[in-house]
C-alpha cells in the first residue's frame, strides 16, 4: 500500500498554508499577507508511531500559470500524452529562477500526490485561475477544490461552478475555523480520492479520535489537578512568640492568591501544551478568590511537635510516673496515681509548649506562632475555576494552528451546567477537600474529579461559539 | 501482570531533578529531547511507573550530569545508612558494656539489663508502631494522633540529619539535595520522608540491638559475670517476690524454653541470685559459679524481644518506604506532562524540515502613493479581466486607449499590448489597474518590467489596485490589499513606478 500524499496547491495567499497549519497542527507553517510566503515545497508527514501514513505537501502558489501553460501547449503533442509534458516542463526548468513556483508545486504531485487546490470564496473567480486549473487538470493526479472563505463568503456559488468545470469534488472549509470534527471529514474525504489510499487514511484518523479523545482526557486531568491543588493549599509562615503577627499577614494573603493564580496559570499552560500550543499569547483576567479572611493562628514546636503533641507526651509521661506509685503501692491506689500524673503532666506539656517555644538552641527558637492562610472554604470557588478552565480548554480545543492572535478569554462564556451535574461536582469538591494533600484519597478524589471534568467536555467538542 | 517497580528514594529524587531540569529547557530544545527520550524508550509504557523510569533512564542517557547526581544520591544515602549503623553499633557497644561492667564488688542486675536492652527498645517499639498506625485508626482514639506525631517527631533516625556532616562533600550536596525536594514539596513526599526516616531508626536499633547481642556473648564469653537482681519495688516477702518473678521470667523464656531449657531462669536461682546491697558478704565458688546462668536467659531475651522485632519492623518499614517511594514516584510534579509529551509524540503530524524563505531583495524607500502624472495617462491597461468597462476607465483617467492583459488572455499578447504603449504618443504617464484583492503575481512584474523596458526611464508606471465589493464595479481597495501591493512593487527599485489609491469619479469631456 502506497502512503498517500496530498499537495495543496493554488493560487498564492489563499490559505494554502492555512490549511496545512490546520491539518498538521503545526505553528511553524509560514502564515503571511504578502504572496510567495511559501517558496519550497515542504511536506508534514503524519507519522503513527513512527510510520508515515499521510504527508500533506506546503507549496507556493502558481506565479506564471500562463507562461506555463503557454510552453506546454507548445510541447503538447496528443491530449493522452500531457501528464508527460508536465513532467517535461518540470524536467526542463528545474533549477530556473522563472518557473521555480511551478517546479515546486507540480513536482509532488508528479511523483504521486492527490491535488487539494484551494481558493478564497469570500473573493470573486476571476478567468486568472482558469491557467492554473488546466495545469492541474493535465496532471491526471487525483484531485479536490476547497473553498476557502477568508472572510465573508460571498462568491462560494460562483467559484463552485467554475471549479466543477475541472474538480469532481468540491468543498468549502473555512480553514482557519474549522472544527476537529471538520478536519477530520477531510481527512476521509482524501481517502476518496484513491481507493489504495483508504485503509491508511482511515487507521491514522481512527488515531487521530483516539488522540483527540486523549487530548480532552490530559487537559480534564490537568484542570483536576488544578482544582485539587487550589483548593488544599495552605500558606504558613512561622514567627516568633512575641512577634507582631500583622506585618506579615498582608504578605502571606499575597502569597496565598499568588500561587492560585500561579496553579491556573500552569494548568493553562498545561491544557495549550496538550493541544500542541506552545507561548500562546493568552489575554486572561485574574479571578477574585471571593473571601478575604482565611487566616488562622497556631503555635509551632520544633522537631515538627504541636502543641497537642506536648500534651500527649505530657500527659503519657505524668501517667507512667504515676503507674510507678500505683505499683510501689501494689494496686492499693487504683489507678489514682496514672490518672494524676496524666492531669499534671498534660497541663504541664500544655504550658510548657509556650514556655519552650521562648527558648533558643543555637540562636533558632524552638517554638513560635504560626500564620496559616488558607485552604478556601468558600463552596463557590472550585466551581468559578472550573468555568473558567473549561472556558480556556474551549477557545484552545476549537483554535486551529492556522490562527496566529492572542488567545482572547474574556469574550467566551460557559454553558450553565446541569443541577445534577453540579451536584456530582460539589460531592467530588468536598472528597477533595476532605482527604489529606498526597495521599492515595486525595489523588482517588483527583482523578475521578477529572473523570467527570472529561465528560463535561464531550457537548464542547463540536461547539465552535 | 507486570510485575511492579521498586524505585529507590535516590530514583524519586532523580526523577523530581530530572523534571525541574526539564521545566528550565526551552519549549524547543524540550521537544527535540523529547524525541530522544522516545527513541531512547522505545514505545512509552502503558504502565505509569515503568514509564516513569524509561523517562529518568532515557533523560539520562541524554543529560549525564542528572545520572551521575541520582549516583551520587545513592551513595549518599547509602553513606548515611552506614553511618546510622555505625552509630547504632557504638551505642549499643558502650551502653552493653557499661551495662555488664563488673569489677567484683556487685553483681551484674538483669533488671537494669532488661530494662535497658528489653525494656527501651520495646518503649521506642511502641513509638516505632504507634507512628505506623494507619490515619484511620490513629482517629479512633482521641490523643492517638498525637502521640503518633510525637513517636515520628522522636524517631532516632532523626540522627540522620546531624550525621550528614560527617559525609564528604559531594555527598553531602546530594543529601541537601534531597532535603531541598522533600521541603519543596512536603506534603508529597511527607509519607516517604517519614517511611525513610522511620526504616532509619529500625536500623539504628538493629545495629544497636546487634551490638549489645555481640559484646554480651564475648563478655560471657572471656569474662566471669556475675548476674543478680535487685529492686526496691518490693512485697516485703523474699520468697513471694522470687516466685513473682519466677512467673514473669517463665512466661518471657515460653516462647524457647522447649528449645533451650536452661534459658528459663528456676525459682532456685532467682531465689539464690537475688541481692540486697546492704548484705555484704564472700560466696564460695559454687555459688559465685551459679550467678553466671542467668546470661541465656538475658541473651534469648534480648534476641527475641528486641532484636527479632526490630528486625520486622526493618522489614516492614522497608516495605512501606518502597510502597511510599513508588507512589512519590508516580506523583512526581511535573511528570504526567513530561509523559504526555512524551506521548503525544506517538502521533507526529508537524514537518519535519524548516520552512526556507524567498530570499527578496531589499523593499526600496521611496513614496509609494502617487500622485496622477504630470501629463495625464497616456493609456490604461486593465490587467486580468478587472470587472470595469473600458469606456468608464478613459472617463475615468482621461486615457486615449485601453489595453488587456493578464487573466485569461494569452501571453503571447503582451509583446503586442507593450509595443503599444511605446509608440503611444506624448509624456503621458501609463496606467495598470489591477484587482486589489488578488496578490500581485510574478507574471504581473514580469509585464511592467517589459513595459518598463519600452517606455525607457522616468516615464511614470502607475499601478492602481481596486476593489470590486459586489464583484461587478470597482471601487476604492481595502487598505491591508492595497499595503500588499506597495509592499510588493516597491521590491521593483522602480523609482517611476507607484502605486495609487486614488479612484477619480468618471466625468464626461
Amino acid at each position: 500500500m502506497s502512503v498517500p500524499k496530498f499537495a495543496v496547491v493554488g493560487h498564492p495567499n489563499k490559505g494554502k498554508s492555512s490549511l496545512v497549519a490546520t491539518l498538521a497542527r503545526d505553528p511553524s507553517v509560514g502564515i503571511g499577507p504578502e504572496p510567495g510566503t511559501t517558496v519550497c515545497a515542504r511536506p508534514y508527514p503524519m507519522r503513527l508511531n513512527g510510520e508515515v501514513m499521510y504527508v500533506l505537501v506546503d507549496t507556493p502558489g502558481f506565479q506564471r500559470a500562463r507562461a506555463a501553460l503557454d510552453w506546454m501547449r507548445r510541447h503538447e503533442a496528443d491530449a493522452g500524452s500531457r501528464a508527460q509534458v508536465v513532467a517535461r516542463f518540470i524536467a526542463e526548468h528545474a533549477g530556473e529562477e522563472r518557473f521555480q513556483d511551478e517546479c515546486e508545486l507540480l513536482r509532488p504531485i508528479m511523483e504521486g500526490a492527490g491535488i487539494i487546490y484551494v481558493v478564497d470564496g469570500a473573493a470573486p473567480y476571476g478567468p486568472e485561475y482558469d491557467a492554473e486549473m488546466e495545469i492541474l487538470r493535465w496532471t491526471g493526479r487525483p484531485s479536490l477544490a476547497l473553498i476557502n472563505p477568508i472572510g465573508q463568503p460571498r462568491f462560494v456559488e460562483s467559484w463552485q461552478a467554475a471549479l466543477r468545470q475541472f474538480f469532481s469534488v468540491v468543498r468549502v472549509l473555512d480553514v482557519m475555523q474549522a472544527r476537529f470534527d471538520q478536519q477530520i471529514e477531510l481527512l476521509r474525504l482524501f481517502g476518496h480520492l484513491v481507493d489504495d489510499w483508504r485503509g491508511r487514511l482511515d487507521e491514522a484518523v481512527a488515531a487521530l479520535l483516539d488522540d483527540r479523545r486523549r487530548q480532552r482526557e490530559d487537559a480534564a486531568a490537568a484542570m483536576a489537578e488544578m482544582i485539587g491543588a487550589a483548593l488544599t493549599h495552605v500558606e504558613t509562615k512561622d514567627i516568633g512568640h512575641d512577634e507582631d503577627p500583622q506585618p506579615h499577614i498582608s504578605p502571606l494573603e499575597q502569597r496565598y492568591r499568588g500561587r492560585l493564580r500561579q496553579l491556573e496559570r500552569q494548568a493553562r499552560a498545561e491544557v495549550e501544551s496538550i493541544y500542541g500550543y506552545t507561548d500562546l499569547d493568552r489575554q486572561e483576567s485574574e479571578f477574585d478568590l471571593l473571601e478575604m479572611d482565611l487566616l488562622a493562628r497556631e503555635t509551632w514546636l520544633a522537631f515538627g511537635l504541636k502543641r497537642r503533641d506536648l500534651v500527649a507526651i505530657g500527659a503519657a509521661g505524668g501517667a507512667v510516673a504515676g503507674g510507678v506509685i500505683d505499683v510501689s503501692l501494689l494496686g492499693a491506689s487504683f489507678l489514682a496515681g496514672s490518672i494524676v500524673g496524666g492531669v499534671i503532666g498534660g497541663a504541664l506539656g500544655w504550658i510548657g509548649s509556650d514556655k519552650l517555644g521562648e527558648v533558643k538552641v543555637l540562636h533558632q527558637p524552638l517554638g513560635g506562632k504560626r500564620l496559616r492562610y488558607g485552604p478556601t472554604k468558600n463552596l463557590q470557588f472550585p466551581f468559578v475555576l472550573l468555568g473558567r478552565a473549561l472556558l480556556h480548554h474551549r477557545m484552545v480545543a476549537i483554535r486551529t494552528h492556522a490562527q496566529r492572535g492572542r488567545l482572547e478569554l474574556g469574550s467566551g462564556t460557559v454553558q450553565e451546567l446541569p443541577d445534577t451535574v453540579k451536584r456530582q461536582l460539589a460531592v467530588h469538591f468536598d472528597r477533595i477537600r476532605r482527604a489529606p494533600p498526597a495521599t492515595e484519597r486525595h489523588s482517588t478524589a483527583v482523578v475521578l474529579l477529572g473523570q467527570l471534568i472529561a465528560s463535561l467536555m464531550e457537548p464542547d467538542e463540536s461547539s465552535s461559539s | 501482570m507486570p510485575e511492579r517497580i521498586s524505585p529507590s528514594l535516590a530514583d524519586v529524587i532523580g526523577l523530581a531533578l530530572a523534571v525541574e531540569h526539564d521545566a528550565r529547557l526551552t519549549d524547543a530544545a524540550r521537544h527535540e529531547r523529547d524525541r530522544q527520550v522516545l527513541e531512547a524508550a522505545g514505545t512509552v509504557e502503558s504502565d505509569r511507573g515503568r514509564a516513569a523510569l524509561a523517562w529518568l533512564q532515557a533523560t539520562e542517557t541524554i543529560a549525564p550530569e542528572l545520572q551521575q547526581l541520582r549516583q551520587r544520591t545513592t551513595g549518599a544515602l547509602l553513606g548515611l545508612s552506614v553511618l546510622l549503623s555505625l552509630a547504632g553499633v557504638l551505642l549499643g557497644t558502650t551502653t552493653t558494656w557499661a551495662l555488664f561492667t563488673y569489677d567484683g564488688t556487685g553483681r551484674v542486675n538483669v533488671v537494669a539489663v532488661l530494662a535497658v536492652l528489653v525494656g527501651l527498645p520495646t518503649l521506642f517499639l511502641v513509638g516505632f508502631l504507634l507512628a505506623v498506625l494507619p490515619r484511620r485508626a490513629l482517629e479512633m482514639l482521641p490523643g492517638l494522633p498525637a502521640l503518633s506525631a510525637a513517636a515520628q517527631g522522636l524517631s532516632p533516625g532523626k540522627l540522620a540529619r546531624p550525621l550528614r556532616r560527617l559525609l564528604p562533600r559531594d555527598a553531602r550536596d546530594a543529601i541537601e539535595q534531597v532535603l531541598r525536594i522533600w521541603r519543596q514539596h512536603h506534603t508529597l513526599y511527607g509519607a516517604l520522608q517519614k517511611w525513610t526516616i522511620l526504616r532509619w531508626s529500625q536500623l539504628l536499633a538493629v545495629w544497636y540491638l546487634a551490638a549489645a547481642l555481640v559484646v554480651m556473648i564475648t563478655l560471657v564469653v572471656f569474662t566471669d559475670l556475675a548476674f543478680g537482681w535487685s529492686t526496691t519495688l518490693t512485697s516485703g516477702q523474699a520468697q513471694e517476690d522470687a516466685r513473682i518473678l519466677h512467673t514473669g521470667t517463665s512466661a518471657m523464656a515460653a516462647p524457647w524454653q522447649w528449645a533451650w531449657e536452661i534459658a528459663r531462669p528456676s525459682l532456685e536461682l532467682i531465689e539464690e541470685t537475688r541481692y540486697f546491697r546492704a548484705v555484704g558478704g564472700r560466696l564460695s565458688l559454687g555459688q559465685a559459679a551459679r550467678l553466671g546462668a542467668w546470661w541465656p536467659f538475658v541473651l534469648m531475651s534480648v534476641l527475641t524481644y528486641a532484636l527479632l522485632p526490630r528486625l520486622l519492623a526493618l522489614i516492614l518499614a522497608s516495605g512501606a518506604q518502597q510502597r511510599a517511594a513508588r507512589a512519590a514516584l508516580l506523583e512526581t510534579p511535573g511528570l504526567t506532562a513530561a509523559l504526555r509529551r512524551v506521548h503525544r509524540l506517538r502521533i507526529e503530524t508537524q514537518a519535519e524540515t524548516p520552512e526556507i524563505g524567498r530570499a527578496d531583495g531589499p523593499i526600496m524607500d521611496a513614496t509609494t502613493e502617487a500622485a496622477p502624472p504630470e501629463h495625464g495617462y497616456a493609456a490604461v491597461i486593465n490587467w486580468a479581466q478587472v470587472p470595469v468597462p473600458d469606456e468608464d476607465l478613459r472617463l475615468r483617467f482621461g486615457a486615449q486607449a485601453v489595453h488587456h492583459a493578464g487573466g485569461a488572455r494569452p501571453v503571447e499578447e503582451e509583446p503586442a499590448v507593450v509595443q503599444a504603449l511605446a509608440s503611444s504618443s506624448g509624456e503621458g504617464g501609463v496606467l495598470v489597474v489591477v484587482k486589489a484583492w488578488e496578490p500581485p503575481l510574478l507574471e504581473l512584474l514580469d509585464f511592467l518590467q517589459a513595459v518598463r523596458r519600452e517606455l525607457g526611464r522616468q516615464r511614470p508606471i502607475v499601478v492602481l489596485p481596486v476593489g470590486a465589493d459586489d464583484g461587478s464595479s470597482i471601487t476604492v481597495p481595502r487598505p491591508d490589499h492595497l499595503q500588499v501591493w506597495q509592499k510588493k512593487l516597491r521590491r521593483l527599485a522602480d523609482p517611476w513606478l507607484s502605486v495609487s489609491r486614488e479612484l477619480p469619479e468618471a466625468t464626461r469631456p
